[in-house]
This record gives C-alpha cells, sequence and structure tokens, in this order.
C-alpha cells in the first residue's frame, strides 16, 4: 500500500517537475526567489504577486535554462501573478483539475524549489476548506493541507493524485507545518479577466447581506441593505434571499461571499434570488470592485498573451 | 518621687557586672555572628572566603563594563541569527491571527531586506502571499 502511493507520488512529480521553475526577482530593492508553474505552452507562469514587485529583473530558471519574463499581471486579492517567458517555443505545463472533487482527506502533491535546493516534492493530505481563520475572512474558500513547506516553495503548484493541479500555495500557518491553498480555480479567474479584458476586474455588487435564523428555499442568506449607488440599486431589494450567484449556489453568508469572488465588472451574471414567496432569476452586471477602482489591481506589458 | 530616684541611682553606682560577665558576653557575640553567617547566601559566602584567600583579588571597575558590553553583542549576534532563521512575514499571528499563520501584506517591498548590493547576499526565499481580506465579509 504504502509502496503503490510512493511510486504514485514518485511519478506524479517525475511528470511534472519540467514543468515547475523557479522565478527570481533581482531589482534595487534585494533578490527575492519562488516558484511559479507553466500554465500552457506559450510560456504562462503562475506565480505569487508578492514575489514579482514591478517585474523588473523577472527571470525564470527551468532546468539549466535561465530565462528573462515580463509581469503580465498581480492580483493582490489572490495573490497570484501572471509572468510570462518569451524566448521559447513551447514550453511543458500542467493540466488543471477541479479542486471541486477534492474532499478532506484527499491525497495531494506539492512541487517546488525550497530555498537553493532542487525541485522537490511533498505530500500531504487535505485538511479542509476555509473562508475564514480567527475571523479574518480570505477572498475566497481555500484548500487547508497538511503539507509541510519551506520557504522559497511559494507559488508552487499543489497536483491532486491524477497530477493534475488543483491549487497554488500562497501562505503557511504554524511554523509551516502546513500551508494554504489558492484553489485553482480562482488563479483562472484572474487569467480569464486578464485574457479577456487585460487586465483583473473583480466584481462588486452594492450589497450587504445578512444570516436568516431559519433558511429560505436553502439559504440563510437575504440582502439587507444595498448600495443606492451601487450597481444592484435597480435589481435588488432589502430582504432579497439570494439563491445562487453564476454556479455557486448560496446556502450561507460564506458562500455569497466566496461567490463575489468570481464576480467580474462588467460582465453579467444571473443571481438566483427570492421574493415574496416566489422564486426569479435576475441577470445582473457587476461593477468595479473598490479595490479595482484604488488601482490596486495591476495589469502590466503589453496584451499579447496567447490564450490556451 | 525625687528621692526615690536619688536613692536608685546611688545605688546603680555601685552595681558592678561579675567578673566572668565580660567573657560570656563575647563567647554571646560569637555565637550570634556565626548564625547571621549561616543565614548569608551560599554565592555570597564563596566570595569572602575567595576574597580572604587572595587578599590582593580586586575586580577593577572597568570589567563590569567589558562583561556587560560582551553580553550586549552576544545578545545581538544570537538574535540577528535568530531572524535570518525564522520564517518570513508578521506571523499573524500577525499575532491576532495565531495559531500563527504567516502573512504578508501585497507590497513586495515588505518582502525584503533594503540593500543595494543584491549580489552580496543570498536570495529571500518566498513563502507567503495574502491569504485574508480585510474587506467586510457581509458587503460585496
Amino acid at each position: 500500500m504504502v509502496k503503490a502511493v510512493e511510486t504514485r507520488i514518485g511519478a506524479i512529480f517525475e511528470s511534472s517537475r519540467d514543468a515547475v521553475v523557479r522565478v527570481e526577482v533581482n531589482d534595487q530593492l534585494g533578490k527575492v526567489s519562488g516558484t511559479g508553474f507553466f500554465t500552457d505552452s506559450s510560456g504562462l507562469i503562475y506565480t505569487l504577486a508578492s514575489l514579482v514587485g514591478d517585474g523588473l529583473g523577472l527571470k525564470v530558471i527551468q532546468g539549466d535554462r535561465e530565462l528573462s519574463a515580463r509581469l503580465l499581471a498581480k492580483d493582490p486579492r489572490s495573490g497570484i501573478a501572471l509572468i510570462k517567458v518569451d524566448e521559447v517555443e513551447s514550453t511543458p505545463f500542467l493540466l488543471k483539475g477541479d479542486c471541486r472533487d477534492l474532499r478532506p482527506s484527499s491525497g495531494l502533491v506539492l512541487v517546488g524549489f525550497p530555498y537553493e535546493h532542487d525541485v522537490s516534492p511533498s505530500f500531504g493530505l487535505v485538511g479542509g476548506f476555509d473562508l475564514q481563520l480567527k475571523g479574518k475572512f480570505f477572498t475566497t474558500t481555500h484548500i487547508r493541507a497538511n503539507i509541510p513547506v519551506q520557504r522559497g516553495q511559494g507559488g508552487s503548484p499543489v497536483l491532486n493524485l491524477d497530477g493534475e493541479v488543483v491549487g497554488v500555495l500562497v501562505s503557511s500557518f504554524e511554523e509551516g507545518a502546513g500551508c494554504y491553498v489558492l484553489p485553482i480555480r480562482a488563479a483562472e479567474k484572474v487569467r480569464h479577466d486578464y485574457v479577456r479584458f487585460g487586465d483583473v476586474r473583480h466584481g462588486w455588487a452594492g450589497v450587504t447581506v445578512r444570516e436568516l435564523p431559519l433558511p429560505v428555499q436553502g439559504s440563510r442568506v437575504a440582502i439587507d441593505l444595498v448600495d443606492p449607488t451601487g450597481p444592484a440599486a435597480s435589481k435588488f431589494h432589502t430582504g432579497d434571499v439570494i439563491l445562487q450567484v453564476g454556479e455557486i449556489e448560496v446556502h450561507h453568508p460564506e458562500d455569497a461571499l466566496d461567490a463575489s469572488f468570481f464576480l467580474t465588472a462588467e460582465l453579467p451574471v444571473d443571481v438566483r434570488i427570492a421574493r415574496d414567496g416566489e422564486i426569479r432569476t435576475i441577470p445582473f452586471l457587476p461593477g468595479q470592485h473598490p479595490s479595482g477602482r484604488k488601482s490596486d489591481l495591476q495589469a502590466l506589458g503589453p496584451t499579447s498573451l496567447t490564450s490556451p | 518621687m525625687n528621692n526615690d530616684v536619688h536613692k536608685l541611682l546611688r545605688l546603680k553606682r555601685h552595681e558592678h557586672p561579675t567578673p566572668d560577665y565580660f567573657e560570656r558576653f563575647l563567647d554571646q557575640f560569637h555565637e550570634r555572628q556565626r548564625a547571621d553567617l549561616l543565614q548569608q547566601p551560599t554565592l555570597s559566602l564563596l566570595w569572602d572566603r575567595m576574597v580572604n584567600a587572595f587578599p590582593d583579588f580586586r575586580v577593577p571597575r572597568l570589567a563590569y563594563a567589558s562583561v556587560a558590553a560582551a553580553a550586549i553583542v552576544l545578545s545581538t549576534f544570537i538574535l540577528i541569527t535568530q531572524e535570518d532563521a525564522a520564517p518570513v512575514g508578521q506571523t499573524f499571528a500577525l499575532n491576532d491571527l495565531s495559531p500563527s499563520i504567516n502573512v504578508l501584506p501585497s507590497g513586495r517591498g515588505d518582502l525584503r531586506y533594503p540593500t543595494s548590493s543584491q549580489s552580496e547576499f543570498p536570495p529571500h526565499y518566498v513563502l507567503e502571499a495574502r491569504p485574508v481580506s480585510y474587506e467586510s465579509p457581509y458587503s460585496f
């Protein structure tokens, strides 16, 4: 049994290691090193927003090769950055899995660059799915993984036991005894925004919700306030019960928060609500998220990304 | 009343201690001195004995300053070493988020040691991004 797991992890590591790269930035502020991975054959790489800075002195080390790279976009809300190498015709890349298939105790393999060492595998299990920790909310649900991690591994891909990437390592806890993994679906939202609009466009509805004591149509989430100047003003009323936003069903306030991460400004989404005892589906056009209006989100460089 | 006092004083003038009084007094003094010695801390006793054994031994005033300076240098060295080995970021802990999830703000400038000659230093290895939001959770 253990031998079979060991063989499986070894196979996943060998098949993915070429698509995992060390990302280094060396600018006037110093030298920083982390991990990234190719997400398509055109040289597009996911890594950490906190690693890449302004994209100056950005380079990618793949095996013995050292490649210059440029920053396309970074999203502080998710912690993800998109960078790209142009010097190669085709790059190995990781296939994406569906993180919604994961369950507590699902096996995970992390492949990254700890400190100055060569690319290394780590193995662990899904511990759970968290939207908050000690009262601080994440921007979207994160995978809590019982995988020991070390410095330099930030931005590493986390794969399921089918060898598909299901998330990106974005944080550690308990001195690296475990880590939080951004689901690949959230990272893909950043990439899709960039491909479609040339920047990252988090959406905003302009509503405040509250938790109902008893569920209505399976949901405990009711609209409490509607910003009269926001995009929801003409669509929703106080007391509307939110049942579904886009593809995400809403049962608790946390679900609504999670769904709001996937809203894209100026991209229509259907919102299913219960109002006056009736279920209605309302087409809704989100506005620009306040963090985007503060130009916290950034898109940099030419928009010559090749969509896979 | 005054006559009584005068009588008493006259009697006291003729009062003398017995001949062995002074010998007993000296013995009692020595007994009390030993009892006090036994109540002193051991280190103090050892120090006194050392000073008695080496009557010429004196601690120069500058020695205390030297020892203090050495302690400061050693403490600084230990702190710097521990800082290098510690995980990046405000342990969130940010200390209000303990059990210590390590989190960094998005600005990369906060991640690194400011230096103008980067090649002299090893890279700063990154583990953290920004997993939490400070946005209002129920407003979106």
